[in-house]
């Protein structure tokens, strides 16, 4: 016989006082993201905002698009853990997609703000190009460095 | 625990949202032919070596016809991505002649993925070595190196270096691709216009004899086991076996089969183009560089050059020295960037295909554990780059070694291929696009060309299977542990899959728009669990022992996360209810049926999970939630958290107890929402010494009670705070939580247990 399991309706986080700022977090890889959604999680609260994180996972060739190396799950499980401990409302957006840049720069709003998580590097690193390309694109670009 | 917040919005229900999308971005044919050519184009660099050394001086001629033959696999395959979307080998040989082929083919498809990597990383590392050496010797240095040595630690390195890349999962991104392609261009033009000017200025230039039968230089090693066999003597089998020794310049179809989705519409169309080009782009740069190699390096010094051919063909361009070697260079560049681009892709590719596979419980779940920190499936790209390095160090360096094993894998992948378009031409009548030479006999189309195309790649797979013994040995071999480690794994996951089921409860989703006692049958003032790790559940635990259920029911929830954004649409049962919650309450089911009391089970869909606690808490007018200590969050800042969502709620809020239960010490008692607070010790004591004083005045007596006195000073307490007193009390209260703080803190918090 089966059991019966009750399901409610969906309970979501309170609106915030001023949901139309929204502070944009970029990653470009998970390990060390948590540092910049901390930055992210207390300029929204300051401003009463909330935070949507970009994750723009690029699929290189020949993998389908759909069959990415590191599985949606993992990189949702990782993610909602980390914004489930936040103070404020924050989406997440994965993005399985064959280029980095063209696609945060076709998803974000124009005139974001945006907070990238990267590591400390004297070279250019892609996240440092990113958000190069961002600025110019007029977009308010935050550097987070995770280490 | 009260704490306050300035926020006034309340906790509503909404619809949730998709996370994750699929950014799909259609390329171009220029972009889709990069793609594919930056896995096919790589076999210049070592296909005319390979080829001389097996059947001679007509080898370049060899080259170009099976570069020619590339325009009937590209007909292949085409008629193949018109039926599928995603028409790589393994899908449409199972749709075709069913799984255990499919497996077959798998298997081959991994030989040749395993291959690409050490004979592309050998061969530049060929590359790289000889011209270290020619560098040395024009700089006039005495310093040497073994070039195969030297192949054999650079390819190690590249494999080591990608694997790590692979692991941590960072690809780089497509468009590089075009741009090495744009790179290697440059490289061909300038050696197709180099090389004409050579042959001018020198004349008398010979084309390599035609491969006629009697032309074919097949020596014991390229015939492998058919030497001194009568069917050596068959000039039909000595073209097949020739043919079969330059097979693998075609290398990297598959690819094409894996960009036709992303291919811009009209696809079909735009596919036929990219194809076009990507075997234009091979007859010239594979087959007509190959040719030039035979014509300009002399007879006597070219078998130096096998495993540099491109090294060798500039080497002896005609011109002063340093430009030569300056080009050298840069044709080394070129050859590392695109054969290391190679080693990166067979690493991809193989992860993609076995991961596939296992996606149709063709592989043990056990290859496809995620890397702790990445996500990655690190299992089955650690197989891969050991079997890759123990093939290089197997190798010591040989490219020909290596290229006779690699023709295994791409030989019987294509016929393998090519046999279930075949088939599928008589099971499927929606191709959109047909190759050619089809006639019709009694109403009967019979596939000429694809017949034909099917049959010759057969009689090669055959043709090698005798005559490379190297390729045959190791592919058989490898086909054979594969194909093994693919049965069992599919027995090992079927039966797991069964015992999954038989051991698991079986659960019937009851949706409820709103949670309350009457719909959950759980009577107000009942003790809500919440679960979330079936390997952490003594607070459940806990609670089955300590509630008595003749006064309090027990609800056990779990929280199913989500995530807010975009693109909102109803949860499926599946998102709601997945194979981890099953287990779960499967869990929650055993403990409660050992303890003998009955629970009602609950998934709450939320955001934020201790909204969704609270919310529940409230809703069913519990008295009592209980968590379990969590290995992120010390329990204070739990406290915290919950709290801060008891604020959210809407009002009138339903005040409750929270109980935070430690594996190894006692619990920790917190009540939400206004209660009467638990005095310290002293505090009682200087309260009953005020009242006692107070009884003795006139005109109060027996009347006063504590509350009374208490009442009077928080009075004061609240007109104070706004005097200049203020500070002084700011400060008072500040010791008195020092003063409280310590080991005994969080046992004064205790409240007596139900």
């Amino acid at each position: 016989m089966k059991l019966a399991v009750h399901v409610s309706a969906p309970v979501s986080v309170p609106e915030a006082h001023n949901p139309e700022l929204e502070v944009n977090v970029v990653y470009t890889r998970l390990p060390g993201a948590a540092k910049s959604l901390d930055v992210a999680s207390g300029l929204a609260r300051d401003l009463g905002g909330r935070v949507t994180v970009h994750v723009a996972q690029v699929i290189p060739y020949p993998l389908a698009l759909k069959s990415p190396q590191v599985p949606v799950q993992f990189a949702e499980q990782q993610l909602l853990a980390m914004a489930g401990e936040q103070p404020v409302e924050t989406s997440i957006k994965i993005y399985l997609c064959r280029d980095l840049t063209e696609t945060i720069r076709q998803v974000l709003k124009p005139d974001s703000m945006v907070i990238v998580g990267s590591r400390k590097r004297w070279w250019p690193t892609r996240e440092k190009k990113l958000a190069a390309a961002l600025r110019r694109d007029g977009h308010r670009v935050i550097l987070s460095y995770a280490d | 625990m009260q704490t306050s917040v300035p926020t006034t919005p309340s906790t509503v229900t909404t619809k949730v949202v998709v996370a994750t999308t699929v950014a799909l971005t259609f390329i171009t044919f220029w972009q889709a032919a990069a793609v594919v050519l930056n896995d096919l184009a790589s076999t210049m660099f070592y296909i005319g070596g390979i080829t001389e050394q097996a059947i001679g001086k007509p080898a370049p001629w060899m080259v170009l016809g099976v570069m020619l033959f590339s325009y009937a696999v590209r007909s292949v395959y085409m008629e193949s991505c018109g039926m599928f979307v995603r028409g790589g080998v393994y899908i449409v040989v199972k749709d075709s002649i069913g799984p255990t082929v499919a497996k077959l083919s798998v298997s081959s498809l991994v030989v040749d993925y395993v291959l690409t990597g050490p004979i592309s990383a050998v061969s530049a590392g060929q590359y790289l070595g000889h011209l270290l050496n020619e560098m040395a010797e024009a700089l006039h240095q005495s310093w040497r190196t073994d070039p195969n040595t030297f192949a054999v630690f650079f390819s190690v390195a590249v494999t080591i270096y990608f694997w790590y890349s692979n692991i941590k999962g960072v690809p780089e991104s497509s468009h590089k691709a075009l741009r090495i392609m744009q790179i290697t261009t440059v490289m061909v033009v300038i050696i197709l216009v180099w090389a004409p000017i050579t042959l001018i200025l020198r004349g008398g230039a010979k084309l390599p004899p035609l491969p006629t039968p009697s032309n074919l230089h097949l020596t014991n090693e390229s015939l492998g086991w058919l030497a001194g066999t009568y069917f050596a003597k068959i000039s039909f089998v000595v073209i097949m076996v020739s043919i079969g020794h330059s097979l693998l310049a075609m290398s990297g179809f598959e690819t094409l089969a894996q960009v036709y989705r992303e291919v811009a519409y009209p696809k079909l169309k735009n596919l036929r183009i990219t194809a076009n080009i990507v075997c234009t782009y091979a007859v010239v740069c594979t087959g007509i560089i190959s040719l030039l190699a035979v014509m300009i390096i002399p007879d006597a010094t070219r078998s130096m050059y096998y495993d540099n051919m491109i090294g060798g063909l500039v080497m002896n361009f005609a011109g002063p020295e340093m430009l030569k070697l300056g080009f050298h260079v840069f044709i080394v560049i070129v050859g590392v960037l695109i054969l290391a681009g190679a080693v990166n892709t067979s690493l991809i590719g193989v992860n993609g295909v076995l991961n596939r596979v296992a996606e149709d419980g063709v592989l043990l779940d056990w290859f496809r554990k995620p890397h702790k920190k990445y996500g990655t499936t690190y299992r089955i790209l650690n197989t891969m780059a050991i079997l890759q390095i123990l093939t290089i160090l197997a190798s010591r360096g040989d490219v020909f070694l290596l290229g006779e094993a690699y023709a295994f894998g791409v030989v019987w992948s294509f016929a393998l291929k090519a046999l279930g378009v075949f088939v599928l031409r008589y099971q499927r009548h929606d191709q959109e696009y047909k190759m050619g030479w089809n006639i019709r006999i009694a109403g009967r189309e019979i596939p000429i060309g694809l017949g034909l195309t099917t049959a010759t790649l057969f009689l090669v797979a055959i043709a090698n299977l005798f005559s490379k013994k190297i390729a045959t040995i190791y592919g058989v071999t490898f086909t054979i542990i594969l194909y093994t480690l693919f049965m069992i794994s599919e027995r090992v996951n079927a039966r797991k899959k069964l015992e999954h089921r038989s051991d698991l409860e079986k659960f019937n989703l009851d949706h409820q728009s709103q949670v309350t006692p009457a719909t959950l049958r759980a009577r107000p003032g009942c003790v809500l669990v919440a679960v979330r790790d079936y390997h952490n559940m003594h607070h459940l635990q806990k609670a089955l022992e300590k509630t008595n259920l003749r006064r309090h029911d027990i609800v056990v929830m779990t929280v199913r996360q989500l995530s807010t954004g975009a693109g909102e649409y109803e949860l499926r049962d599946d998102q709601l209810f997945a194979g981890y919650e099953q287990e779960l309450f499967s869990h929650v089911v055993t403990l409660a049926e050992k303890e003998g009391k009955s629970v009602e089970l609950l998934v709450v869909p939320a955001v934020d999970p201790f909204d969704a606690m609270v919310h529940t808490a409230t809703s069913l007018r519990a008295s009592k939630l209980v968590v379990g200590v969590s290995s992120r969050m010390q329990s204070e800042e739990l406290a915290h958290r919950i709290g801060l969502a008891w604020e959210r709620q809407p009002p009138p809020r339903q005040p409750f107890s929270l109980e935070i239960t430690h594996p190894d010490r006692p619990s920790t008692y917190v009540n939400l929402g206004p209660h009467p607070p638990r005095l310290w010790p002293e505090d009682v004591d200087l309260l009953h010494n005020i009242w006692l004083r107070l009884t003795e005045q006139q005109g109060v007596g027996s009347k006063l009670h504590h509350r009374d006195v208490v009442g009077v000073a928080l009075q004061r307490l609240e007109e104070e705070l706004s005097s200049a007193e203020r500070r002084r009390i700011l400060e008072q209260v500040e010791s008195a939580v020092h003063r409280h703080e310590g080991p005994g803190a969080e046992t004064a918090n205790e409240l007596p247990q139900d």
